[in-house]
């Protein structure tokens, strides 16, 4: 298996290594492709935890029926068009780690500049957000918005979510994909 | 690159005889390396080299791009994020059309300095054709030499060079190989 790579000359193995960064970058780029055609920052999010609306984890229980973990989000955020009351948003507060992703149920315009403030809750909460935001916030903006829910998929997020949870083997793919893209020379 | 004589022990070389991938990257591998010691042509590097520089100045791209948003945040990197994005994609393009138009199958490109002659002469072989689940492998020998040249189609069957073991025997490839050389430069004057 590896007496083939070791014949190759100099620039043959960097051919081979090129192939490996070609697969990485590639993905890398359609990713960021993606990111800048919707102008979301992260346009795919994928529900990682179901647990109660005080431990502050990505997605609780608090958007059933509507998400639920393993699903996959798909999000934009174009800039010129204002948040309405009644989209999902997925939102990051400031010096908290995880997104959350609610509904905005109040919205507040600014007159003289437009700047929108927004008041979120879960559906399946039975109170608002305050408790979440940051001490003595009683909103958040449209800066704190990474992209609105526009689309999602069931179940496809299941694969993120094993990776999450068992990193090994991200690395044990990464390694093997790697190793099959430098001994095929095809 | 090691001397060539027959008569100094070289390492065998053995493949999978049923994987006509191999089969091919080892023929070709072997041809690129009798052409440049026994038969003294200098190999072009050219459709190597292009590649290589494009792919990776892409990639260099790439990681430019994930290093500036790193640094400086999603929406202040977005102008230096769009112009990565778009000259990796416009480098692989080109990339793309090198291979298909001017590369496209090229084996091997050389270059000989004759003695007669100050101009060199080159020598190229292409196509080399595997169809499908076929074991026929076909190369195009095409000669130039000035206003002169010579073409010679050389169409043989992997069972002609690679014994049961799946060893290269090279003195039947590197005799195949002189054959179709001299009758692709047979037009040129002695």
């Amino acid at each position: 298996m590896f007496e083939e790579l070791r014949r190759l000359n100099k620039r043959q193995v960097a051919l081979q290594v090129l192939n490996i960064l070609m697969v990485l970058t590639s993905a890398l780029m359609i990713w960021k492709g993606i990111a800048l055609a919707t102008n979301s920052e992260s346009p795919i999010v994928v529900v990682l935890r179901i647990t109660d609306i005080h431990s502050y984890q990505k997605l609780s229980g608090s958007m059933e029926p509507a998400f639920h973990r393993g699903d996959l989000l798909l999000l934009t955020n174009p800039a010129s068009q204002p948040v309405q009351v009644g989209d999902i948003c997925v939102f990051q507060i400031p010096h908290r780690d995880i997104p959350i992703v609610h509904r905005v149920i109040k919205l507040h315009d600014e007159a003289k500049t437009g700047k929108q403030f927004l008041l979120t809750k879960g559906d399946n909460n039975n109170v608002d957000d305050r408790g979440l935001y940051n001490a003595r916030q009683m909103w958040i903006n449209k800066e704190h918005v990474v992209g609105r829910v526009r689309g999602f998929m069931p179940y496809v997020g299941m694969v993120t979510i094993l990776m999450n949870d068992y990193p090994q083997l991200k690395y044990v793919m990464l390694g093997v994909l790697g190793l099959f893209v430098l001994i095929h020379r095809e | 690159m090691s001397g060539s004589n027959t008569s100094t022990v070289q390492e065998e070389i053995k493949i999978n005889k049923y994987d006509s991938t191999q089969l091919k990257h080892t023929v070709d591998d072997h041809l690129r390396k009798y052409l440049t010691s026994d038969v003294n042509y200098v190999e072009s590097h050219q459709h190597m080299d292009v590649k290589l520089s494009l792919g990776y100045l892409s990639c260099i791209f790439a990681a430019v791009a994930a290093y500036y948003e790193w640094k400086n945040g999603f929406q202040k990197a977005k102008p230096v994020t769009l112009i990565c994005v778009a000259s990796y994609f416009v480098l692989n393009f080109i990339a793309w059309v090198y291979a298909y138009f001017i590369e496209k199958q090229d084996v091997f490109v050389g270059t000989k300095n004759v003695s007669q002659q100050n101009h060199g002469a080159t020598l190229k072989i292409s196509a080399g054709r595997l169809a499908r689940l076929s074991e026929t492998y076909t190369l195009d020998f095409h000669f130039t030499d000035n206003n002169k040249q010579g073409d010679y189609t050389l169409e043989s069957s992997f069972g002609k060079w690679f014994n049961e073991d799946g060893i290269l025997v090279t003195s039947a490839l590197e005799a195949d190989i002189k054959s179709a050389i001299d009758r692709s430069t047979i037009t040129k004057q002695q």
